[in-house]
C-alpha cells in the first residue's frame, strides 16, 4: 500500500512539516516521492511494505516505506539506509525496550554503536570528534533513529514523552568504534560477530561523563581513574550496584596505554568489577542497604558498583591525539525488566 | 513545487473516542483489581488504598497483580484476568 500523501500544501515544505510536528526542532529534509524511491532503491532486495515491527509507545507500524520517508528527512542518503533500517529493527525488538526508554522521566537516548566495514563504505567518522557533529552519517543516521521515534513510535515531548529534561543525544547520539586504531577486538565481534560483518548495537545511555587522565602511564593507574569516575556520580549517586548497563569509551591514547601492558577488554572490565566497591561505613546517613542493594552487600558492608563485568561495554573511538575518555552509563538494565544491548546485522547487498 | 510530501507517521494519531466504562453505582459488594506498576514502596500504598476501599466502601474481593516492571506493559493475560475478574481496577503508584 503506498504511503499516504499528507494533502497539505506545498509551497513552503520545510514549514509544513513543522507545522505537522513531525521533526525534531530542526528543519527537515522534504520527503517527497522521488527522495523517497531514492532511499527505497538502496535496499532491492526489501519489499516497501514489509512489516519490520511494531514500535512503541504508540505501536506505529515501522514499514520499511515509513522508515524511508523518516531517513529522506533525516538528511540520510540512500546508501545509510541499510544501517538505519537494521537501527529500526533494534529498536522494534522488546529486549531493547525502546517504549520504556521512549516514556522514561529520566535522560535517555538510544546510544547506536556501529561496527564493522559499513563505517569506511559509508564515510561514518571514528576518530576526532567521534562522539560529535560534523560529519553527515553520524548526525543523519542518528537522527534518523530519533525521527523513527517520534513519528511511527509516536514518543513527541508534552504528548506521551514527558522525560523531565531530555537528553542532548536524542537529535542524534552515535560513535562508530575506531576498529583501525583500537588494540584490541572491536564489540561486535565480542557479541559474537564475524569481524567482516557490519553491526549496528542500539544501547539505552544517558549521561556523557568526560574522564581526563594526561598522568597515569600504567593499565592499573589509568583504569582506576577511570573506576573513581564511574565510582562516583553517576546516574545515582546512593547507587551500590548499579542496576543499569555502562559505556564505556576509550579514546586510542588510553586504549594503547592499557594494552601496553598486556590488558585485555575483559582485563579492562574484571579490573573495574573487583574494584569500585563501596565500604558502607556502619553508621551512615544512607542507612542500611534495604531490597535490591541488599542482596548485592557482602556481610562485611562491601558493595560492587558493577553486578558483574558483563554489565560494561567496551569500545575504542576518538582521535589519536588526546588522553580523555567518555562513560556512558545506561538506562535501566535488563535485570530491572529494562533495556538490553541488542546487536543486528547490517546488511549492505 | 508539485511534488507530493510523504507522510513520515506510522501510527494513529487521531484516535477515535471511546465510550467511558459504565459507571458503578456502589462499591460494596465490588471485586476492585489492583495493579502495582512496579516502583518501590508501591505496595505499601496499594494495601492501605485496599484497606480503605474495604472498610470504608465495603469492596468485598481483591485481585492483585503486577506489571514486569515499570517500563514494560502488564503482560496481556494479567490484562485479560482483572478485565474479566474485576468491577473496577485501581492501577500505581508513581516513583
Amino acid at each position: 500500500m503506498a504511503t499516504a500523501t499528507t494533502g497539505i500544501a506545498q509551497d513552503d515544505p520545510i514549514e509544513m512539516l513543522y507545522q505537522r510536528g513531525v521533526t525534531d526542532g530542526l528543519p527537515a529534509v522534504p520527503p517527497t516521492r522521488e527522495r523517497v524511491d531514492r532511499m527505497l532503491g538502496s535496499v532491492p532486495w526489501r519489499r516497501h511494505d514489509e512489516l519490520i515491527g511494531l514500535l512503541g509507545p504508540q505501536m506505529g507500524r515501522a514499514t520499511v516505506e515509513k522508515v524511508a520517508v523518516n531517513a529522506v528527512m533525516a538528511g540520510c542518503k540512500p546508501e545509510y539506509f541499510p544501517v538505519v533500517l537494521a537501527g529500526v529493527e533494534g529498536l522494534c525488538d522488546t529486549a531493547f525496550c525502546a517504549h520504556g526508554l521512549s516514556i522514561t522521566l529520566m535522560s535517555g537516548a538510544p546510544l547506536a554503536i556501529i561496527n564493522g566495514p559499513v563505517r569506511n563504505r559509508i564515510g561514518l567518522n571514528s576518530g576526532h570528534n567521534a562522539l560529535g557533529h560534523g560529519f553527515r552519517a553520524n548526525a543523519t543516521i542518528g537522527r534518523a533513529l530519533r525521527l523513527v521515534t517520534m513519528n511511527i513510535g509516536g514518543a513527541r515531548p508534552h504528548g506521551v514523552t514527558k522525560a523531565t529534561l531530555g537528553h542532548p543525544g536524542q537529535y542524534s547520539f552515535l560513535v562508530a568504534e575506531n576498529e583501525e586504531v583500537s588494540p584490541w577486538e572491536p564489540l561486535h565481534v565480542e557479541r559474537g560477530f564475524r569481524k567482516d560483518d557490519s553491526v549496528i548495537t542500539l544501547f539505552g545511555g544517558t549521561g556523557f561523563f568526560q574522564v581526563v587522565d594526561f598522568g597515569s602511564n600504567s593499565a592499573e593507574r589509568l583504569v582506576s581513574t577511570i573506576g573513581g569516575t564511574m565510582g562516583g556520580g553517576i546516574n545515582n549517586y546512593r547507587e551500590y550496584p548499579l542496576m543499569s548497563d555502562t559505556v564505556l569509551v576509550l579514546s586510542p591514547e588510553h586504549a594503547r596505554t592499557i594494552a601496553r601492558d598486556g590488558w585485555s577488554k575483559r582485563d579492562v572490565r574484571n579490573y573495574l568489577y573487583e574494584t569500585v566497591v563501596r565500604q558502607q561505613p556502619p553508621e551512615s546517613i544512607l542507612g542500611p542497604p534495604r531490597g535490591r542493594a541488599a542482596k548485592w552487600t557482602s556481610a562485611d558492608g562491601a558493595a560492587r558498583k558493577f553486578r558483574s563485568p558483563d554489565t560494561i561495554i567496551v569500545v575504542v573511538a576518538g582521535g589519536t591525539a588526546g588522553r580523555l575518555s567518555a562513560v556512558i552509563p545506561g538506562w535501566v538494565s535488563e535485570e530491572l525488566a529494562g533495556s538490553a544491548p541488542v546487536s543486528k546485522l547490517i546488511r549492505l547487498e | 513545487m508539485a511534488d507530493d510530501i510523504l507522510d513520515p507517521v506510522g501510527f494513529e494519531s487521531e484516535v477515535p473516542p471511546k465510550p467511558m466504562a459504565k459507571r458503578l453505582g456502589t462499591l460494596g459488594g465490588k471485586t476492585v483489581g489492583i495493579l502495582d506498576i512496579g516502583f518501590p514502596n508501591g505496595a505499601v500504598f496499594l494495601d492501605r488504598v485496599e484497606e480503605v476501599l474495604k472498610s470504608r466502601y465495603g469492596v468485598a474481593e481483591f485481585v492483585r497483580r503486577a506489571k514486569p516492571s515499570p517500563a514494560r506493559p502488564a503482560d496481556d493475560e494479567v490484562r485479560k484476568e482483572l478485565i474479566e475478574a474485576c468491577d473496577a481496577i485501581v492501577e500505581g503508584t508513581s516513583s
